[in-house]
């Protein structure tokens, strides 16, 4: 129990004392996870709430495939990762591998499919009144669309939320695509697998620590817009 | 202005709305006085073009953009009543401070000036009504469809939004209601069970 607690207390004097090593896989996993959820927003918003608004034959097919993406283990899309950015590979010519955009590429597509399918749920659940009352006062389909994800503002909030917690604690493809490079890949969750393996326990509880503050950070932000959607179901 | 003939829309294998022959002028003010079930809203939503799906022949005088509807249970989007009642202005690329003038002047004639910074999720049954009314009434439709519109509406109300209506006489306004109305909102009055 000692070792544990010597190790707790060496991690907060880390964390406390600005480590360079800490802060620099800090900076690196949440700038890495914020360009991953931009990209993948803008693609993922936009898609998910077209669908809501569009039928067309293949529809349910289609939204369940990339709900089921939400499920895909890490190490999955780290290794497909791998296989498009090594030297072999489709991307191998744009020498990616072992590189941020690498990881950010990889987290992309583990970000997209959390994006769509909560984006695409939270414009499917708007009252229906919404989109009728849009087109009687002369809205054209952009508008309407603005509108759409405007109503449906606290539902995308908490599809980004969730999907850069997702994002920046995954291990899988930083591992895989980034190669755990010191000052150049290292990632938060990187670096706690490292430090534990080479048995430097309180540097990696001490990333790990910060993980965890990230995580339950991300967590408090979604329970509190859900909190705030709620109060305004219950107000409307 | 608008002319129906033999319209039907059936639903579920059942008959929801049915008008042997229906015309109406430019300006009048109609009252379709009928009980639940009757298919008022039904023809309300076809007038004002969110329903397509009917036999029968409909003619209107208006453009879509001239038209517009305030359901029974009007639906305000999340924001303040000034973002609500300009909704329609911006949708017709009017610019931001003539938008905001009209609005305004809309509001004061509703007795709502006072709200117009106000978060529409604290907003009462009658003044939500309202509301909806001056987001409509802002864009000075030809054809105006009200759904039970004194629902909510206490006397103020009642004789406010009658004084906007009396003002701009080319207006056809067309409500429907499980009630008779009251004097003076309605020139002329029809029940759709006599046109069955």
């Amino acid at each position: 129990m000692g070792f544990f607690f010597d190790g707790l207390r060496e991690a907060w004097n880390l964390i406390v004392g600005l480590d360079r090593g800490v802060l620099d896989a800090t900076g690196r996993t949440l700038v890495i996870s914020v360009s991953a959820v931009i990209v993948a927003a803008c693609i993922g918003i936009p898609a998910g709430a077209m669908v809501a608004r569009r039928s067309f034959v293949g529809r349910g097919v289609l939204v369940a495939s990339i709900r089921a993406g939400m499920a895909v283990p890490t190490v999955f899309v780290g290794v497909v990762c791998y296989g498009l950015f090594s030297r072999q590979g489709m991307l191998g010519p744009f020498e990616l591998l072992y590189t941020q955009r690498a990881i950010a590429l990889g987290e992309v597509v583990l970000a997209l499919p959390i994006i769509f399918s909560l984006s695409h749920g939270a414009v499917l659940a708007l009252d229906p009144r919404i989109d009728e009352t849009a087109r009687s006062l002369g809205a054209g389909a952009v508008m309407r669309f603005c509108t759409d994800l405007s109503e449906a503002r606290t539902g995308v909030v908490l599809a980004l939320l969730t999907a850069f917690a997702r994002c920046a604690t995954e291990l899988g493809i930083a591992l895989m695509v980034g190669g755990n490079l010191a000052e150049r890949t290292r990632t938060l969750a990187t670096a706690t697998t490292l430090e534990v393996e080479q048995g430097n326990f309180p540097r990696g509880l001490a990333t790990g620590l910060i993980l965890l503050i990230v995580s339950l950070g991300m967590t408090s932000l979604v329970a509190f817009f859900t909190r705030e959607e709620d109060r305004g179901r219950e107000a409307g | 202005m608008i002319e129906i003939r033999n319209l039907r829309v059936v639903r579920a294998g059942r008959a929801i709305c049915c008008v042997e022959s229906m015309g109406i002028e430019s300006g009048e003010r109609v009252g379709i006085v009928d009980g639940n079930g009757s298919g008022k809203t039904t023809l309300l939503r076809i007038l004002a073009g969110l329903e397509d799906c009917y036999e029968g022949e409909v003619r209107i005088q208006a453009l879509r953009r001239e038209r517009v509807f305030v359901r029974q249970a009007p639906f305000l989007f999340r924001g303040t009543v000034i973002h609500n009642v300009t909704y329609g202005l911006r949708a017709r690329g009017v610019a931001r401070a003539d938008a905001r003038r009209e609005v305004q002047a809309m509001l004061s004639q509703l007795g709502l000036e006072r709200l117009s910074e106000v978060s529409t999720r604290n907003l009462s049954g009658g003044e939500r009504r309202r509301v909806a009314l001056a987001r409509a009434l802002v864009l000075k439709p030809r054809l105006l469809l009200l759904d039970e519109p004194q629902n909510d509406l206490d006397a103020d109300g009642r004789d406010r939004l009658q004084a906007i209506m009396d003002a701009v006489p080319d207006m056809t306004v067309i409500q429907a209601s499980p009630q008779a109305l009251d004097d003076g909102w309605a020139c002329r009055g029809l029940a759709l069970s006599e046109s069955r």
